[in-house]
């Protein structure tokens, strides 16, 4: 196992702080920056000029800069993030209280897009150059391309006000709201736990839509790693062994104990070798001399031979030829 | 252009524009098996003429109100319908090929260069150098590419100049870090330890002998960049921090159509197949000019 490695580690969080530092820095910057007036929002465009330098000086705002910048930097770690002016409230209770329905959101997009990218990003690499590949490099492709604002509003025209099959804004209808005991603040969660089958499934179907949206454009990165991922795997050597192994040990079994000895040399070439995308026909063709040999060897002695060409060097051919893409071994 | 003359390997005019026909066209013989590829480059030609000739093309004009036509669906004389003040979608989205295109170019011309000296410098120079700027383009590389932009747009009032400058300072990084690694590589090359030794000095071995050699993967990585550009450059606009009425910017557009979008859906839907198709335009031609271009990456 590879040791842990704890330098990177201090460095990569070094990293991090000073990167959150420059972060804060940059928003604070921006903050007094803008051209707006805290101020004057507060006491009104006619205060008379003492309540104005009063309320400034309650803000805080006639300190120097870094002052203003040290008193931030310490609240935010104390954990005072300020009242949110939209609403009114401490930051770290909007926060709060969106928090779990973002979590709620965030999962099950993660979960979506991984059951489907995944197998899909296999399947491409297993049908490397076939209909399969090429569909799933569309869907990956345009998954990429989409603007995921245009996506939920088409999802929403089509599913929500065309077909009615999901729910709309929100976390549920309004007529089931307040329903259920918030215990995690996650509804489907809580649904669960207080046995209202009504409000999960009416829950589940406001998720669905806003889930499945981002999920696809991540499950569009997902498809796309697993597929170069598990192209370099079936490149290893490992795996070409076993493929070999299941080739000869399925098929030439079954024929043995006439075809075994005797034809095995033939019978192997029927589904050893074939050129990409063929089948049958031409394999006589792509069955030139150079590859011969291995056939008829592997063929004498499968187990033999496999494990004693389990190093590449061994096999130069049949490793050339799967670089290449030229003609490859395939599953029978 | 004496300098042409003086690189090793060239000799004269003649032969160089022969050997960049052979280029060429063995790479259009190439791409020619590359269909996806192709189609990706039919897509952006026809977008940059559709740019181009926007006003002759479009046939009404993008800004003019004509409210007893407002809101209607799609239909022979106007193919996209019309949004609430009556101007046609199809011609506004047509008008706003030249935003997007603009927008593009822009950052790339901004990113691109940036990055490539960034990165060449801090592979070739080394030590503190390299330290200090690749510690910089991490950091930038840890934001999130949309919070700076809004944070920037925010402060320097909406606009498309400051959407341009927004998403240019996020993007950046990933080109330097190429550019970097490629320039790690090519440093070592015996070609510049012999321009070294013939007494080339360090700027002329870092811009006529490193940097061009980091430009073909720098181009395929903004090529794949530009689709990031678009979608960013449209989530902007979507958050009223883009081009600002009445510019038909695609993003603008579809955060208008929102308002009406489930009694008239095409204001805001209209925009979107836009976006999309120039993103994947972009991503398709990414892939195959890497495809192309790099010689060691095997397509995957």
């Amino acid at each position: 196992m590879k040791e842990f490695n704890f330098k990177e580690l201090g460095q990569r969080f070094v990293q991090l702080l000073v990167s959150l530092f420059i972060l804060l820095l940059v928003t604070f910057v921006i903050g007094r920056v803008l051209p707006t007036d805290p101020v004057g929002a507060i006491v009104g465009e006619l205060a008379d000029p003492a309540a104005f330098e009063a309320m400034r000086q309650r803000l805080g705002l006639d300190l120097p800069l870094y002052q203003q910048f040290w008193i931030y930097v310490t609240s935010l770690l104390h954990g005072d993030m300020g009242t949110a002016i939209l609403t009114g409230n401490p930051v770290t209770q909007d926060l709060a209280s969106a928090f779990p329905a973002t979590l709620e959101l965030a999962t099950l997009a993660v979960i979506i897009s991984t059951v489907v990218g995944v197998p899909l990003g296999m399947a491409a690499a297993l049908y490397r150059d076939t209909l399969i590949d090429q569909i799933a490099r569309v869907i990956s492709l345009v998954g990429h391309s989409i603007p995921v604002f245009w996506f939920g509003i088409v999802g929403l025209v089509i599913f929500y006000a065309g077909l009615s099959r999901v729910g709309g804004p929100g976390r549920v209808d309004i007529y089931l709201e307040g329903l259920v005991e918030p215990r995690t603040g996650l509804l489907l969660v809580d649904s669960l736990l207080a046995g209202d089958m009504e409000v999960f499934w009416n829950a589940v179907s406001h998720i669905i839509l806003p889930a499945c949206i981002p999920a696809y454009s991540a499950m569009a990165y997902i498809t796309r790693m697993t597929r170069s991922f598990t192209l370099e795997q079936l490149n290893q050597d490992y795996v070409t062994a076993a493929r070999q192994g299941r080739v000869l040990g399925g098929h030439c079994h079954r024929a043995y104990p006439a075809q075994y000895f005797g034809a095995a040399g033939d019978h192997s070439r029927h589904f050893l070798w074939q050129p990409a995308g063929r089948r049958g026909g031409h394999r006589d063709r792509v069955l030139s001399a150079r590859y011969r040999p291995i056939h008829d060897q592997c063929a004498d002695d499968w187990r033999h031979e496999c494990r004693a060409r389990l190093d590449a060097d061994h096999w130069p051919d049949l490793h050339a030829a799967q670089f290449r893409g030229g003609p490859r071994l395939c599953l029978p | 252009m004496s300098n042409v003359e003086t690189l090793p390997g060239r000799g004269g005019f003649g032969r160089l524009f022969g050997r960049m026909a052979t280029t060429v066209r063995l790479s259009l013989s190439k791409l020619s098996r590359e269909p996806l590829g192709m189609v990706g480059f039919i897509v952006l030609a026809v977008l940059v003429i559709v740019a181009i000739f926007a006003p002759w093309i479009a046939p009404y004009s993008p800004t003019a109100q004509n409210l007893p036509q407002a809101l209607q669906a799609p239909s022979w004389a106007h193919w996209a319908g019309t949004d609430e003040f009556g101007r046609d979608i199809l011609s506004r989205l047509i008008h706003g090929t030249r935003i997007t295109i603009q927008t593009v170019l822009a950052v790339t011309l901004i990113v691109g260069p940036v990055g490539l000296i960034v990165g060449v410098v801090a592979g070739f120079v080394g030590g503190r150098t390299d330290a200090i700027l690749m510690r910089a383009t991490d950091i930038v590389l840890s934001f999130p590419s949309l919070i700076p932009a809004l944070a920037f747009a925010a402060a320097m009032g909406a606009g498309l100049q400051t959407a341009i400058i927004a998403i240019s300072l996020t993007g950046w990084p990933p080109i330097a870090r190429l550019a970097r690694a490629e320039a790690l590589v090519v440093r070592n090359t015996d070609y510049v330890a012999a321009a070294r030794l013939y007494g080339a000095s360090p700027l002329r071995i870092l811009f006529l002998y490193i940097a061009p050699m980091c430009i073909p993967s720098v181009v395929v990585r903004l090529t794949l960049n530009m689709a990031g550009i678009i979608l960013t450059a449209a989530a902007l606009g979507f958050l009223g921090l883009g081009a600002q009425p009445p510019a038909p910017e695609w993003g603008a557009m579809i955060s208008n159509g929102r308002k009406f979008m489930l009694d008239y859906w095409w204001v805001a839907v209209m925009p979107g197949p836009a976006i999309l198709i120039t993103s994947l335009a972009f991503n398709l031609v990414g892939d195959a000019l890497r495809d192309l271009l790099d010689p060691r990456h095997v397509r995957s």
